[in-house]
């Protein structure tokens, strides 16, 4: 109703890099659209907490949730169809920027769901947006993937700058002595954690997700 | 998709793609004035290009319009009016050629849109077309005009609000002297020439007269001291349609319907729940007697009335009245909404018999209403409330009158009145002190539970008190949470403590509401979440455990082993066909049974193993079922069928598998009337009402059937417990047996929602349903859907 206000149910400047079209068909699309983009979940987040808030604004078609590329799980974002395009405008209107699992939630008009945009475009799995994260965030994976690459290059340098060789051996040490330096070697390579170790404080366990159940992880392909 | 915020690559690009398509035409007020202090430095970058985009004089022109009503200091209002005005004038002689020929041009369209929605500010921008009226009248004349004419569009079109508005700003202007009050009265005379139809139709006139009276209090004054003869032949002529409207009295549609949107409904509500339009004339009334005066409302006219006496006044042109048809949806009559009442101390907000509370909460309704689009601009606009109304009217906004004084004499450039001379009620002190944010809560909730529909989705008033809640936070949260114990208290109209509830009757609204909430949070987050932060004693209302599956083909069931085939094959996404081969081994176990015996055993196993499939995730059920969605179509041929699946799948799936047309509606009617889950009809309420209304919602086709369904199921459920209870002689139903409070409760409310639909076969309903012996408490019901769904109340008054 009111002009002199911008409305809520406006998209974003953003634009998806691989929307195959013109801006005005771009323009069409969205004026109908009927789904929703939704940022900045938790990872823990589930479908059903989506659809329970989602569907306040209209009867929901299809959930999509965002899924790392190579790890299949769930990477903080998903898409919401609905069956009518003004559920999509309401939803701008009243559940963007609102709370969901206690974080600020966004949502954006999309010209549609297509297959395969369903998977973070992150070179590491993920969304880009947790490539270069600077923060930490406990419900993204903690550190964003360079950073905490870059945290770790660190951290190992500093390591290596405070490792002081063991000068004096202690008496009584003598018959390990012959060991002394393969070992001292040994533990500086264990002290750092590798990739292997990372990968799987990154993954730590989701306890809403119910994978123990069944083994088809690719469940969320829509193969009408 | 991603956001890459951090990526600079495509800011170029995403530039252009905001500045071409998506600019709204009038965002440059948006982006120009609107930023403020919390704005995140992020977002500066764009403020600019955005800027440099829309910098044209027009919109420049428009955005200082708008900051006009926007200025919360009344020190700098008369020296901002002053100056606008000169600007404009300058600015119309450039254009003024092109103006007066093109007179629905966007200066004058803006203006209008803004006295459309800036309904806080019109005394504001009344006065400003007052000066520029001194200079340059034809202007003024061009807004009068175009006033007028979107008066009378608004009319027809049926635009109540509108139409309220644009009367409020005629008000204003004859105020500002470039109306004449003899005028206004003319006007006036043509929105209560309803009065002198020749047969007076209730709702209508009500619509039309309530518009009158909301925009009184504003001219009043004006109107008793120059024009007191024509005002009292007014004013009289109102009085006597209230008095022939009294006497009609009983058994007419608007005192059904009033009952029927009732917020509060049994024996004993915690305050009269009138009509607020009745109301409404006795605050008129009220205000009268006191001399018109209102000493609330900002009068910034009144300052400049040595100048606008010089300038001219114009004309209106005459308006009709548009004709009584199908088209026009008449207000409602509106039962007063309360929440702070009884013992409590409430005398930080207005009276109810009081023309300040009138004023107050409607303006806030309006706002709500209008920035519906943009919450946050919404609940800005409600927070400068207070500085459009007299300092002291609300216990915010500390400012000193001398202080205004001084920097007046200092800027104003017009030869001004003194203040002194002011009208002498300027004077009064006013020391009110409302609390501005307990008037907000109570509105927002009058507008959620408003009857028979919220005018928008719920969850927009949700999304409203959480914005409140953020933009004044040291003040609002405080009266929401008094206002949820008020709720709470009041859910079934019986005050209890809250400790007690837990010991109440299952079938008790307040545990019913307690219960409820707790299992809505638990959807909303999860389990282990919840259950940590409540206190112990709840734990006996809570579920016990987080909620899983109940799959009945455990090992111990024959079924077992052909079930892990079943679950295999869905899993591995086998086809139709192999599906099928296995459901038919089932008949195999059980060689003696009929044949539909076994089609219940096959229909029953894969529905349970679709559930357990479906149970990981929504998307999961949802697959599985369109994938074998021939399958479940060729198992539910045949009513019963539809019923066990209905009855298994309970509250979860229903819309969707209506919607995929496995089960009807019928079916789950037949299932929420069933004897078993009648035990349960208040348990499952919120869901089987949902499912209900989801049904309805969906089958236009056969919305007949559906509704009839539901209304005579309704029908002989209740006469029965009716029955029941007369034979046990228990009285006073509603409050003594919760059962029966919850199913009549939903009937009212099925009924009320679904009026207009009910109607257009009202005559087969009632055929069906009328019987010599019928309760009355059932022909109420058919009462409230008549009179809900007649626009064209045949209830008339015979002329006064």
């Amino acid at each position: 109703m009111a002009d002199i206000v911008q409305s809520l149910c406006v998209p974003s400047s953003y634009k998806d890099q691989q929307y195959r079209g013109s801006t005005t068909d771009l323009e069409k699309d969205l004026a109908n659209s009927t789904t929703l983009y939704v940022g900045n979940l938790s990872f823990y987040t589930t479908e059903e907490q989506i659809y329970e808030l989602f569907s306040k604004c209209g009867e929901i078609k299809r959930i999509i949730m965002g899924l790392d590329k190579f790890q299949k799980t769930p990477c903080g974002f998903c898409f919401v169809e609905y069956y009518h395009h003004q559920d999509a405008l309401d939803c701008m209107k009243y559940v963007n920027t609102t709370k969901l699992d206690e974080r600020i939630i966004r949502t954006d008009l999309d010209p549609g769901y297509r297959d395969g945009r369903q998977y973070g475009r992150g070179r590491s799995g993920g969304q880009v947006r947790d490539e270069y994260r600077q923060d930490y965030d406990q419900g993204r994976g903690g550190w964003g993937h360079v950073r905490a690459k870059q945290l770790e290059a660190q951290r190992a340098h500093r390591q290596k700058e405070e490792y002081e060789a063991i000068t004096t051996i202690p008496t009584g040490a003598g018959e390990y002595k012959g060991k002394s330096a393969a070992s001292s070697q040994q533990h500086h390579k264990r002290e750092r954690p590798d990739d292997e170790e990372k990968e799987t404080q990154g993954r730590e366990k989701n306890p809403r997700f119910r994978e123990d159940r069944s083994d088809d992880e690719d469940e969320m392909q829509t193969d009408v | 998709m991603d956001y890459p915020r951090g990526n600079r690559r495509n800011e170029g690009e995403r530039k252009k793609y905001r500045g071409k398509t998506f600019q709204c035409q009038f965002a440059t007020f948006k982006k120009e004035d609107r930023r403020r202090d919390n704005r995140r430095p992020r977002e500066r970058g764009r403020e600019h290009e955005q800027q440099d985009l829309d910098q044209t004089p027009e919109s420049h022109l428009s955005s200082l319009i708008v900051m006009l009503g926007d200025n919360t200091q009344p020190t700098e209002l008369y020296k901002n009016i002053e100056e606008l005005s000169k600007i404009l004038q300058a600015d119309f002689g450039k254009f003024s050629q092109v103006i007066l020929k093109t007179i629905k041009s966007w200066r004058v369209q803006i203006r209008l849109l803004i006295i459309k929605e800036l309904p806080m500010s019109s005394s504001i921008y009344a006065t400003l077309v007052g000066l520029i009226n001194v200079g340059k009248s034809d202007i003024a004349k061009a807004m009068v005009t175009e006033a007028s004419e979107t008066l009378q569009q608004n009319l027809d079109e049926g635009d109540w609000r509108g139409v309220k508005l644009i009367m409020k700003f005629l008000v204003e202007l004859t105020n500002a002297n470039v109306i004449q009050p003899e005028t206004l009265l003319r006007i006036y005379g043509n929105l209560l020439s309803v009065l002198d139809e020749p047969v007076i139709k209730k709702r209508r006139a009500d619509t039309f007269i309530k518009i009158v009276l909301s925009t009184l209090p504003y001219i009043g004054k004006r109107l008793k001291d120059r024009e007191p003869i024509n005002f009292e032949q007014m004013l009289n002529k109102i009085q006597s349609y209230f008095n022939a409207r009294a006497q009609f009295g009983d058994h007419n549609y608007s005192d059904i319907i009033l009952s029927a949107l009732q917020p509060y409904y049994g024996e004993d509500p915690p305050y009269p729940c009138d009509d607020v339009f009745l109301i409404l004339w006795e605050q008129i009334k009220k205000l009268s007697n006191e001399n018109w005066e209102c000493p609330i409302l900002l009068r910034p006219w009144s300052k400049y009335d040595s100048v606008f006496i010089t300038a001219d006044q114009h004309d209106v042109k005459d308006f009709n009245l548009p004709g009584d048809s199908e088209r026009l949806q008449y207000l409602y009559p509106e039962p007063l909404f309360k929440i702070f009442v009884g013992s409590e101390n409430n005398s930080d907000i207005p009276e109810t018999s009081t023309i300040e509370h009138f004023i107050i909460n409607d303006l806030i309704r309006d706002i709500i209403d209008i920035f519906e689009i943009n919450r946050k601009e919404c609940i800005r606009y409600l927070k400068e409330i207070p500085s459009k109304f007299s300092s002291g009217t609300f216990d915010q906004i500390p400012q000193t009158k001398s202080a205004i004084k001084q920097e007046n004499a200092e800027t104003s450039s017009w030869p001004v009145q003194d203040d002194d001379m002011n009208t002498d009620d300027d004077d009064k002190e006013i020391t009110n002190s409302w609390k501005l944010e307990k008037i907000i809560v109570e509105v927002i909730f009058e507008q959620i539970f408003k009857l028979p529909h919220p005018t928008y989705k719920p969850i927009y008033y949700h999304s409203l008190l959480t914005e409140a809640c953020k933009a004044l936070s040291d003040i609002f949260p405080p009266q929401l949470e008094f206002y949820t114990v008020a709720l709470r208290n009041r859910t079934s109209n019986v005050a209890t403590v809250f400790g007690i509830v837990l010991e109440l009757d299952p079938l008790h609204p307040q545990l019913c509401f307690v219960r409820e909430t707790l299992e809505k949070i638990i959807r909303y987050s999860y389990y282990e979440r919840i259950k940590t932060t409540l206190p112990e004693e709840f734990l006996a209302i809570f579920p016990p455990s987080e909620p899983t599956t109940n799959f009945r083909y455990d090992k111990d069931h024959i079924l077992n082993g052909l079930s892990a085939t079943l679950l295999a094959q869905l899993r591995s996404k086998s086809t139709v066909d192999q599906i099928q081969a296995t459901l038919e081994q089932a008949r195999a176990f059980y060689p003696e049974s009929s044949s539909s015996e076994q089609d219940d055993a096959i229909r029953d196993l894969f529905l349970q193993c679709v559930l357990l499939v479906g149970s990981k995730s929504f998307s999961h059920v949802l697959n599985v079922i369109e994938r074998y969605l021939a399958i479940l179509q060729s198992l539910n041929a045949t009513p019963e069928a539809r019923k066990h699946t209905v009855f298994i799948f309970l509250g979860i799936l229903l819309d969707k598998l209506l919607n995929y047309r496995v089960i009807d509606a019928i079916a789950i009617i037949t299932w929420v009337f069933s004897e078993d889950s009648e035990k349960d009809f208040a348990l499952n309420n919120n869901e089987t009402i949902q499912n209900l209304e989801n049904s309805l919602n969906m089958v236009l086709k056969e919305q007949k059937e559906v509704l009839l369904a539901v209304f005579q199921n309704f029908t002989k459920t209740i006469n029965n417990r009716l029955k029941e209870h007369q034979d046990r002689r228990i009285e006073d139903l509603l409050s003594s047996q919760w059962w029966f409070w919850w199913a009549y409760g939903f009937f009212r409310e099925v009924g009320r929602a679904y009026s207009t639909q009910y109607a257009k076969f009202i005559v087969t309903l009632e055929t069906l349903v009328i019987t010599p012996d019928i309760d009355p408490k059932i022909e109420n019901i058919l009462s409230i859907i008549k009179a809900l769904s007649n626009n064209q109340d045949t209830v008339t008054i015979s002329q006064i």
